[in-house]
């Protein structure tokens, strides 16, 4: 998840409100011409951001991906607005992702716990987005024992029980044992009370501009028909 | 807050571990429907898993709000893609939680773990037709234009959630057994 992380984030909170404000705003106005202004001006914010190669690679996978449902849903309905729409929504889907998507998990939780976030809440987000490419790397490591061993990858129930549920299911307790015995003796505590944050992540003019910026786009979209 | 400080270390980091582990299985089912936009397939996709994981985590962690703290976890990382996915996971794991707590009380008996975690999957599809309503500029009549299919989707969804916990209760027992799950 490294590789899509941006050097100088927006505000993490700002970039979540973000995300959800646009998704919305946009769904809601996505049978107006105002919408593909939208995902332009969308696109344009997230360039002068230092979004830009993070968006390349988002538009990688959901111009496609657009596309295709487009197609299928011309297919199905033999509409072209409707399919135009279609492929509207989901590319708002990945424009929507990109803030999100960028943002550092370490300046995720520092922002949450400089907001007085649960420990437990925060803790939680930061092990669950961390382990996210090590548990990949452990169910490919499942798969190749299987196949090592000669069991086949097959929808078989009985075997996807035994060979990879039951040897998935071993690790992520393994793992979470010793996680958390590695926290506990670093003196972390859920408990709550006055605690310090390395680096605190602070709103800056920066994400002020960005702010100001996102309403305007959204001000622009709604009195724009 | 206070539901928070009866969790430990332990059971967070599991919970989240776990949370993580629920992540990679969707990112292997969901390309398979991600481009079916037929109501309720990719619900049902993710059914079992949600059943089998959920019924783990609240297996080793008989706590309230174990399985709704897990779906948030969840949530942390599909917020990054989708925002809709996480609501959709955080109301309805709340919703199952509400559900099992009202009839059990405590996750002491296996039943109260069976219904929360076999609930959870059909609980999302009401606000997946919500969702759906705003995505596809559709009323829920439109989407649920084939009645028929739409609730043969909705009693598959169901069918593979409990078939997931069953099997989550399963692994739970024989983790137990092993000396893995205490």
């Amino acid at each position: 998840m490294d590789r899509f992380v941006v050097s100088r984030p927006i505000y993490p909170p700002l970039s979540i409100l973000f995300s959800f404000v646009m998704l919305l705003l946009g769904l809601l106005i996505s049978k107006r011409e105002s919408f593909f202004f939208l995902l332009i001006a969308m696109a344009l914010l997230y360039l002068c951001f230092g979004y830009g190669r993070i968006l390349g690679k988002c538009l990688l996978v959901f111009v496609p991906l657009s596309l295709l449902v487009g197609f299928l849903s011309y297919l199905i309905a033999r509409q072209e607005i409707a399919a135009l729409q279609m492929t509207g929504r989901i590319l708002l889907l990945g424009l929507c992702a990109v803030p999100t998507l960028s943002m550092p998990p370490s300046i995720l939780t520092r922002s949450l716990a400089g907001l007085h976030c649960p420990r437990a809440i925060t803790l939680g987000m930061l092990v669950a987005i961390r382990f996210f490419p090590i548990l990949i790397a452990e169910t490919k490591q499942i798969l190749e024992a299987m196949r090592t061993r000669g069991v086949r990858v097959t929808m078989n129930p009985l075997v996807l029980y035994r060979a990879f549920l039951i040897p998935l299911t071993m690790r992520i307790v393994g793992i979470s044992e010793i996680l958390s015995l590695s926290i506990e003796t670093r003196g972390f505590d859920l408990r709550e009370g006055e605690q310090t944050i390395f680096r605190p992540v602070h709103f800056t003019s920066r994400d002020g501009i960005f702010c100001a910026l996102m309403i305007a786009c959204i001000v622009g979209a709604v009195v724009w028909k | 807050m206070k539901l928070l400080q009866k969790f430990t270390v332990r059971d967070i980091v599991f919970l989240a571990v776990l949370a993580a582990a629920l992540t990679v299985t969707g990112v292997i089912t969901m390309p398979l429907v991600m481009t079916i936009t037929l109501f309720g397939v990719r619900n049902a996709a993710a059914a079992i898993f949600y059943g089998t994981f959920g019924t783990i985590a609240l297996m080793k962690v008989r706590k309230p709000g174990a399985l709704l703290l897990t779906f948030v976890f969840n949530g942390a990382i599909l917020l990054m893609m989708s925002p809709v996915m996480f609501l959709n996971n955080f109301l309805g794991s709340l919703m199952a939680e509400i559900i099992a707590l009202a009839i059990f009380k405590n996750y002491e008996n296996e039943k109260a773990i069976f219904l929360a975690a076999g609930i959870l999957a059909p609980l999302t599809l009401p606000t997946s037709v919500f969702f759906a309503m705003l995505l596809n500029g559709q009323t829920a009549l439109q989407i649920v234009e084939r009645p028929l299919l739409s609730a043969l989707i909705c009693i598959l969804t169901a069918a593979l959630s409990f078939a997931g916990a069953a099997i989550g209760l399963k692994i739970a027992r024989e983790l137990r057994m092993a000396g893995k799950l205490k």
